[in-house]
C-alpha cells in the first residue's frame, strides 16, 4: 500500500532532509516517522484521467452509450431513453445504478418531470433540440457536469445523469437513497448516561450528526474522495476559529499524500497517516459517539470521517485520552476521576500483573507478607511447571478462549466461555497442572484489560503483557521497572499530529491537568486543551462564575 | 510544531537537577557520616543545602548569561579553542563517570538486595541502553521524561521517608556538636557538592526560551529547596533509625524503608525505592549522556553531536565495570571474575557496531532494526534468569535459635555456634480447601559450624529446601550463648541481604534454644508465630517484658549510653500425663515457652535477669507500658495486705519524661523521672464507694503511684546491681549536655552504680468503666 516512486532521488533526498530539520525529535523511540505516501501518484493519475477524456457524440444515444460503456455489462446499470411523441430518435436519456437510487425521488424528481417535457415536446420537426433547463427538475441538486469519469462517479453514489438533446453537458441530480442501518445505540462505547445515538456507515449522516452537535456554520466540512480504485470519501470535520492551522494543514497534507486503492475502514486510513506506524499503541482516536466527536472539535481537534464504517478518527490526541469515557463528563466529577484513576490502575495491572506475580513469586519472596506468601507456596505444591511457564499457558488459554468467543455466533458465544474458563479452568486446577492462585491472576489481568475503554490501547497492553512476562522472569522486578521505563520513555516520545502524547503530563501542561487523569468540574474547565493549542483557548469567560 | 524535542521548559530541567541531586543521597548518605557524630549529621544536611543555594544561584547565572549558547560555546568567546577544549573534555569525562557511578550503583544496591547471582553487567547494560536511546532522541525527550518521572519520584520518597518507622528514636538527633559547627564543614560541604551535578543544565539551557527570563534560576532553586528538604529528611530518618549504626548501612533508603510496618501488610515496602531508583537513574543517565555527548560535539566542533552518545555509553559501562568493581563488601558475594571481561567486549561490540550502523546508514528503518537487534542481543544476554527461584523450592525460616555447639559431645567443637531452624511446611499449613490438616507444619532441623553462615548451609544437609531467611519472625538465644556473647554470632543475620532487622530476639532462661524449637503453642500452628504474638500479647497487656527486634538491639549494642535488654523466654513442661482433654492430633506436646522478664545484658553478654514487674519499672522509664493491671489495696482497708480487699487499676495511658544533669562543679550526675499514669478502675473485689467518696480516689491514686514508683526504684537497684544501663540514662546525659558526658564517659560504670534516680508519680483514675459504683449486696439477708 504504502509505494514510494523510484526514480524520484531527488524529492526523496530533499523530503528526508526537510523532514529531519521539522520533524527529527517527532517520533517514537525505535521507530521513527516517515511520511506514510508520496503524492506524486495521485496527480498523474488524475490528470491521466482527464486527458483519456473523450469527447461527447452529439447523439443522445450514442452520448448515453458512451457513459454506460464505462460500466461494461453491468446488470445493475440502467439507462432510460425518451423519445419525443414525434420524433424517431430519443431526444433525452437517463442514467443511474440501480439500488444506488431512491426510486420515488427519481420518479418524482427526475423522471416524471423530464418525461413531461418531452410528451410536451413538438420542437423536433422545426430542428430545435430538446432542451430543459436545471431549474425545471424538482430534486434540490442539480448540477451540470461534462466531464463522463466524474459524472460517472457521481452516478455511483445514487447520482442520476441526464443527457438532453440540447446540452452538450450533463446534468447530474442527486437522487441518492440513503442505505445502511438506522442510527443505533454505540456497541463499543455504551453508557448508562448520555446519548444513545452512534454512528452509522453512511458519512452523510454521520456528518449530519455531527452538525446537529454544533450548530454553527463555523463548523467546515471538508470532503475529498481517497482511492485509486473505490475512491471512498472521507471528511475532515474541524471548527474554524478554534483549530490551529498547523494541526490542520498537517492533516490536509497527509491525506493528500495517500495513494492506495481503496479505503476499506477508517483503521486503513489511520494506518497510512499516523506518526508512529510501528507502535503497538495508537496515536489517533477512534470513536462511534457523536457526542465524542463533537467534543473533540471544541478541544480544536480534527475529526475525520471515511465512509462505510461508523468509526470516526479524532487526531490529534494524548494517552490519557484513550483512559476517559463520554461518561467521565456526565456523571459528578469526583466519580469522574475516581473512574479515571482506576482505569489507569486497571491499564496498568492488564500489562503487569502476570510479571508482577511471576517476579515476586520467583524472585521477591520477601516482598509479600508471610501468611499470604506460605499461601502460595502450599498451592504451587506439585505444580509440575515454572511459575513463568505456567502463566504463559494460562494466558495463551485466556487469549484463546477470548478469540474463540468473539467470532462465534451470540447463541454459542457464552458455551465457550463455559467451556473454556469454568471447565477447563476448574479441570487444570482439579488436575494439578495449574495453581489456583495462577487462575486468580489470569482472571484478574484479563478483567483489568476490559476496564481500559479504548479497544485499541488495551490490545497493545494485551501484546506487552507477554514482554514484560519475559522481562519479569529474566531479570524480576529490576526487569519489570526497566520495561515500564522503556514504555514510559516510548509513549514521552511519540507524538500525536504534532502534540506530545503524554501531554499534559510529559510535558507537563499545568492548565490541561485538570481534565487528564482527574477530571475537574465543569465550571473550573475554561479552557481548551493548550496541548492542542487552539486559536481561541478560551470556553467560557471567568468572571461568570465569580 | 513545538513538541517533545522542541524547547524545553525551564520546570523541566529544574525537575532533572532534582533527580540528579537526590539519586546519590540514597548512596552516599554513610559516607559522609563517620567522623560525626549520628546525632549531628543532618544539620550538615541543612548546613550543605544552604550553602547549595548560592551556588546553584551562581550555576545558573552562569548558564543564562548568554542563553543563547551553552557554556562551552561561551567560553569560545570568552577563551579561545584551547581551554574550551579542554573544559568541555573535563566536563565529558565528569558527566560519564558520574553516569557509570550511577548505573554502578544502582547496579550494586540490586544485587545485594534483590538479584544475588546476575551479573552486574546484565543488570547495567540494558539501562545504560535504554538510557542513551533516549539521550540519542534529544533533550526534549530526557525533559519531558524528567517531568513525567520527578513528582513520583518525589512523592515516593517523601513517602517513605513520612511513614511512621519501628525504632525510631527522636533522642538519635538531639544535637551534639561536640567541637562547635567546625566538625560539620565536611560533611556540608559533601552534601553541596552533589548539586554540582546540576552542571549538565549548562548544556540544555540553549535549549531553553525561559532562560532569557531568568526562568532556569528560578527552577533550580525550586530543585534545591525539593532535594533540600528530602535528602536532610531522609537524613533526619536513618539517624533516628540507625542511630549510631547509620554510618554502617550501604543503601540507606533501602534499609531504612524496611523499618516501616503498618499493620503487617504494608511492611515489605522496600520494592518502592527499588523501583523508582531506576526510573531515576534512566532519566539522569539519559541527561548526562547527551550532555557528554554535546560537550564532545562542541569540542571537535560537529553539529550533529547524537552519534557520540552510544560510544560514551558503552565507555560509562566499561567504567563502572572495572572502576568501580570493589566499591561494596558486598560484591564479594558475587564471583564474575571472566564473566565481566567477556560479557564487556561483547557490549561495546554491540554499542560500536550500532555506533557504526547509525554513522554508515542514513536510512532511519535501518537504525530501527539495528537497534532492535541490539536490544533483542542483550535480552538473551540477559535472560539467563541467574535469579529465579521458584517459591515451592524454598524453606520458608520462620524462626531460628541460636546456641553454644554442645561441647559435652564434641570437644573439638567447642565456640562453634549451634543454629537450629524451623522451615515451614506449606501444605501442612492447611490454608483455604485444605485447612485443618492434622500434619505438623513445620519441620525443626539443626546443625553446626564454626560461623552460623557454615551452619547455615549444612542445614541443606537435611532439609531438600535451601533455607529461605526474609520471613523468619523471631530468633531465640540459648543462656550459654548469651553469657558467651552474642555479638559474634548476629552480624550474619544484618550482612545478608535474608533476615530483615525485624525478627524479635529473646533469650532463654535456663535452657537451649534449640529447646523452644521443640516447644508448642496450643493455638498456633507455626511456633515462630506464637512466639512473636506472645510477646506482643505480653507487652499489649502486661507490659512485662520487652519488645527487642534485631534492629533494636544492634542499635542499642553500639550505642555507648544504653545496654540492650531481650525479652526472657522459659521453657516450661507440663507434667508427664498432660492434662489436656482435646485429641492432640499433633505431635504429643510436652512443653510450652512463656515470656516474662527480660535479659539484661552488659555490652553483648547477658548479666542478670528482671523479674516481670522489674522490667514493668523498665517499661515506665521507656514510655513503652501500653497497658497494665495494677492491684493495690482498697481505700480505708483495715489490712492492706488483704488480698481479698483489692482494687485492680487498668493503666489506660502512661507517658515518662526523664532528664539526666550533670552537677557543674562536681561529677555527680542526677537522674529524674517523670511518669504520668491514667487508669481507670476495673475491679473491686470488696466495696468501694467512689461515687460519693473522693477521698477514697485520691487515695487510690497515691497508692497506684506508690506501687508504680516501687516498680520503677526495684529496675533501677536491679540494674545498679548488674551494672547496665539499661535505661539509657548515659544517652540522655550525652544528648543533653555532651561536655559531661565526655568528662564522666570513661568512669560511667561507677557513676550509674551510685546514680541518684528521683522517681515522681503522678497517677489519675478517671474513670470507673461501665459502672459509677459498685453494685452492693444486701447485707441483711
Amino acid at each position: 500500500m504504502r509505494t514510494q516512486t523510484s526514480g524520484n532521488g531527488a524529492y526523496w533526498v530533499h523530503g528526508y532532509i526537510r523532514l529531519y530539520a521539522e520533524h527529527s525529535l517527532t517520533v517514537v523511540v525505535w521507530v521513527r516517522y516517515r511520511r506514510p505516501v508520496q503524492m506524486r501518484n495521485v496527480r498523474k493519475t488524475r490528470e491521466s484521467n482527464r486527458q483519456a477524456e473523450p469527447s461527447l457524440p452529439d447523439d443522445v444515444q450514442q452520448r448515453a452509450e458512451a457513459v454506460r460503456s464505462l460500466f461494461g455489462a453491468s446488470a445493475d446499470v440502467v439507462v432510460r431513453t425518451y423519445v419525443a411523441p414525434n420524433a424517431e430518435r430519443p431526444v433525452a436519456a437517463t442514467f443511474h445504478v440501480d439500488g444506488m437510487v431512491d426510486a420515488d425521488l427519481l420518479a418524482r424528481c427526475v423522471t416524471g418531470p423530464l418525461a413531461v417535457a418531452v410528451q410536451a415536446y413538438s420542437g423536433a420537426d422545426c430542428g430545435a433540440p430538446f432542451n430543459m433547463p436545471a431549474s425545471a427538475f424538482h430534486s434540490p441538486d442539480v448540477r451540470r457536469i461534462s466531464n463522463v469519469g466524474e459524472a460517472a462517479g457521481m452516478a455511483i453514489r445514487g447520482h442520476t445523469i441526464v443527457i438532453l438533446e440540447g446540452d452538450s453537458a450533463m446534468l447530474v441530480s442527486n437522487t441518492a437513497a440513503v442505505i445502511g442501518r438506522v442510527i443505533e445505540e454505540p456497541t463499543t462505547e455504551s453508557t448508562v448516561r448520555g446519548s444513545k445515538e452512534g454512528f452509522v456507515e453512511n458519512l452523510r449522516t454521520n456528518t449530519a450528526l455531527i452538525r446537529r452537535s454544533i450548530a454553527d456554520p463555523r463548523l467546515r466540512v471538508e470532503e475529498m474522495s481517497i482511492g485509486r480504485t473505490a475512491h471512498t470519501r472521507v471528511a475532515t470535520l474541524h471548527v474554524d476559529g478554534i483549530v490551529n492551522s498547523m494541526v490542520l494543514t498537517e492533516v490536509r497534507e497527509r491525506l493528500a499524500m495517500i495513494d492506495v486503492d481503496a479505503l476499506h475502514e477508517s483503521g486503513h486510513l489511520e494506518e497510512l497517516i499516523e506518526d508512529a506506524p510501528y507502535s503497538i499503541f495508537p496515536t489517533m482516536m477512534r470513536t462511534e459517539r457523536p457526542d465524542r466527536a463533537a467534543g473533540a472539535l471544541l478541544e480544536g481537534r480534527v475529526v475525520l470521517v471515511v465512509d462505510g464504517t461508523p468509526f470516526v478518527l479524532i487526531v490529534p490526541v494524548t494517552f490519557t485520552m484513550f483512559l476517559t469515557t463520554s461518561e467521565d463528563y456526565f456523571e459528578r466529577f469526583p466519580l469522574g476521576t475516581l473512574a479515571r484513576l482506576l482505569r489507569v490502575v486497571a491499564f496498568a495491572l492488564s500489562m503487569l500483573l502476570p510479571a508482577l506475580y511471576v517476579a515476586v513469586t520467583t524472585f521477591h519472596q520477601e516482598a509479600l507478607p508471610t501468611p499470604l506468601m506460605l499461601s502460595i507456596a502450599a498451592q504451587r505444591e506439585g505444580i509440575p511447571f515454572p511459575a513463568v511457564f505456567e502463566a504463559l499457558i494460562m494466558e495463551l488459554t485466556f487469549e484463546v478462549v477470548r478469540e474463540a468467543g468473539i467470532r462465534l455466533p451470540r447463541l454459542v458465544g457464552p458455551a465457550v466461555s463455559i467451556v473454556g474458563v469454568l471447565v477447563l479452568g476448574d479441570a487444570a486446577i482439579r488436575s494439578g497442572l495449574v495453581s489456583p492462585i495462577m487462575v486468580i491472576v489470569v482472571a484478574g489481568t484479563g478483567v483489568a484489560s476490559f476496564a481500559t475503554p479504548s479497544f485499541s490501547m488495551a490490545i497493545g497492553a494485551r501484546l506487552l503483557r507477554f514482554a514484560f512476562l519475559f522481562l519479569s522472569a529474566a531479570l524480576g522486578l529490576y526487569g519489570i521497572a526497566i520495561g515500564v521505563f522503556a514504555f514510559l520513555a516510548h509513549l514521552t516520545a511519540m507524538e500525536s499530529f504534532g502534540v506530545p502524547f503524554m501531554a499534559p503530563l510529559a510535558p507537563v501542561v499545568p492548565s490541561d491537568l485538570k481534565d487528564s487523569v482527574v477530571r475537574a468540574p465543569w465550571w473550573a474547565i475554561r479552557r481548551r486543551p493548550e496541548s492542542v493549542r487552539p486559536v481561541d483557548s478560551r470556553r467560557a469567560r471567568g468572571e461568570e462564575r465569580r | 510544531m513545538r513538541g517533545a524535542g522542541g524547547a524545553v521548559s525551564a520546570r523541566s530541567i529544574g525537575a532533572l537537577v532534582f533527580l540528579a541531586r537526590l539519586l546519590p543521597i540514597v548512596i552516599s548518605l554513610p559516607t559522609m557520616t563517620p567522623n560525626v557524630p549520628h546525632q549531628s549529621v543532618w544539620i550538615a544536611g541543612v548546613i550543605g543545602v544552604a550553602l547549595a543555594v548560592p551556588m546553584m544561584w551562581a550555576m545558573a547565572a552562569i548558564g543564562e548569561r548568554d542563553p543563547k549558547k551553552s557554556l562551552l560555546a561561551q567560553s569560545r568567546d570568552l577563551l579561545g579553542a584551547w581551554p574550551c577544549a579542554a573544559i568541555g573534555i573535563v566536563l565529558c569525562a565528569y558527566w560519564v563517570i558520574t553516569a557509570a557511578t550511577f548505573l554502578k550503583a544502582m547496579s550494586q544496591a540490586f544485587l545485594a538486595t534483590a538479584l544475588h547471582s546476575t551479573p552486574s553487567l546484565a543488570i547495567v547494560a540494558p539501562l545504560a541502553v535504554l538510557s542513551a536511546t533516549i539521550a540519542r532522541r534529544g533533550i526534549g525527550l530526557i525533559c519531558a521524561l524528567a517531568d513525567l518521572i520527578a513528582p513520583v519520584v518525589m512523592a515516593s520518597v517523601a513517602l517513605i521517608i513520612g511513614l511512621p518507622h519501628q525504632a525510631a528514636k527522636l533522642i538519635n538527633l538531639r544535637p551534639l556538636l561536640p567541637q562547635g559547627l567546625s566538625a560539620l564543614t565536611a560533611p556540608a560541604l559533601t552534601t553541596t557538592s552533589f548539586f554540582a551535578l546540576a552542571s549538565m543544565a549548562w548544556m540544555i539551557i540553549p535549549r531553553c526560551a525561559e532562560a532569557r527570563q531568568g526562568g532556569v534560576r528560578r527552577w533550580f532553586l525550586i530543585a534545591v529547596a525539593g532535594a533540600g528538604v528530602l535528602a536532610v529528611g531522609l537524613m533526619a530518618v536513618v539517624g533516628a533509625v540507625f542511630g549510631p549504626l547509620s554510618s554502617t548501612i550501604g543503601f540507606p533508603l533501602y534499609s531504612v524503608t524496611r523499618f516501616i510496618s503498618i499493620g503487617r501488610v504494608l511492611e515489605r515496602l522496600e520494592i518502592l525505592p527499588m523501583g523508582f531508583w531506576v526510573f531515576a537513574a534512566g532519566t539522569v543517565v539519559a541527561s548526562f549522556y547527551w550532555a557528554a555527548a554535546q560537550a564532545l560535539g562542541e569540542v571537535v566542533q560537529v553539529e550533529r553531536s547524537g552519534m557520540f552518545v552510544y560510544p560514551l555509553a558503552a565507555v560509562s559501562i566499561a567504567l563502572g565495570e572495572t572502576m568501580f568493581r570493589r566499591v561494596m563488601v558486598l560484591s564479594r558475594f558475587m564471583s564474575l571474575e571472566g564473566w565481566g571481561a567477556f560479557s564487556l567486549a561483547l557490549v561495546i561490540a554491540i554499542m560500536a557496531a550500532m555506533a557504526i550502523a547509525w554513522w554508515a546508514r542514513r536510512r532511519r528503518a535501518a537504525r530501527a532494526l539495528v537497534s532492535i537487534a541490539a536490544i533483542a542481543i542483550l535480552s538473551i544476554l540477559a535472560s539467563g534468569c541467574w535469579d529465579r527461584r521458584e517459591i515451592e523450592t524454598l524453606g520458608f525460616v520462620v524462626g531460628c535459635a541460636l546456641d553454644t555447639a554442645d561441647a559435652g559431645d564434641q570437644p573439638e567443637d567447642a565456640g562453634f555456634v549451634q543454629v537450629t531452624v524451623q522451615i515451614a511446611k506449606p501444605w501442612a499449613m492447611g490454608m483455604g480447601e485444605r485447612a485443618g490438616s492434622p500434619e505438623r507444619a513445620f519441620y525443626t532441623v539443626t546443625a553446626v559450624g564454626s560461623t552460623v553462615f557454615e551452619a547455615v548451609r549444612s542445614i541443606n544437609e537435611q532439609s531438600t529446601r535451601t533455607p529461605y531467611w526474609p520471613h523468619s519472625r523471631w530468633i531465640i538465644i540459648g543462656e550459654d550463648l548469651a553469657r558467651a556473647g552474642i555479638e559474634s554470632v548476629l552480624d550474619f543475620f544484618v550482612r545478608n541481604r535474608g533476615p530483615r532487622e525485624l525478627p524479635v530476639l529473646g533469650v532463654l532462661d535456663g535452657g537451649r534454644g534449640w529447646d523452644v524449637m521443640w516447644a508448642e503453642f496450643e493455638l498456633e500452628r507455626m511456633p515462630a508465630i506464637g512466639g512473636e504474638g506472645l510477646i506482643s500479647g505480653v507487652l499489649r497487656d502486661l507490659g512485662t517484658t520487652v519488645r527487642t527486634t534485631l534492629g533494636d538491639f544492634l542499635v542499642s549494642l553500639a550505642d555507648p549510653g544504653v545496654d540492650p535488654v531481650l525479652p526472657r523466654g522459659v521453657i516450661v513442661a507440663y507434667s508427664d500425663e498432660p492434662a489436656a482433654t482435646g485429641d492432640l492430633l499433633r505431635e504429643k506436646i510436652r512443653t510450652k515457652p512463656e515470656m516474662s522478664g527480660a535479659g539484661v545484658f552488659r555490652g553483648d553478654r547477658l548479666a542478670g535477669w528482671l523479674t516481670g514487674v522489674e522490667t514493668r519499672g523498665l517499661n515506665w522509664v521507656r514510655g513503652d507500658v501500653v497497658s497494665a493491671v495494677i492491684a493495690v489495696p482498697a481505700p480505708g482497708a483495715e489490712d492492706p495486705g488483704d488480698f481479698r480487699n483489692r482494687v485492680s487499676l487498668e493503666i489506660m495511658r502512661a507517658s515518662s519524661q526523664v532528664s539526666v544533669r550533670a552537677l557543674n562543679t562536681t561529677d555527680e550526675v542526677e537522674a529524674r523521672v517523670k511518669v504520668d499514669v491514667t487508669a481507670h478502675l476495673a475491679e473491686t473485689r470488696s466495696f468501694v464507694d467512689i461515687s460519693q467518696d473522693m477521698q477514697a480516689l485520691i487515695q487510690m491514686e497515691e497508692a497506684l503511684a506508690d506501687q508504680i514508683r516501687g516498680e520503677i526504684l526495684g529496675a533501677v537497684q536491679k540494674a545498679q546491681s548488674l551494672g547496665a544501663d539499661i535505661f539509657g540514662f548515659g544517652r540522655m546525659l550525652m544528648a543533653s549536655d555532651y561536655r559531661a558526658w565526655k568528662r564522666i564517659h570513661p568512669k560511667w560504670d561507677s557513676v550509674f552504680a551510685g546514680l541518684p534516680v528521683k522517681v515522681e508519680v503522678k497517677a489519675r483514675i478517671d474513670r470507673s468503666a461501665l459502672e459509677t459504683n459498685r453494685y452492693e449486696a444486701d447485707t441483711t439477708k
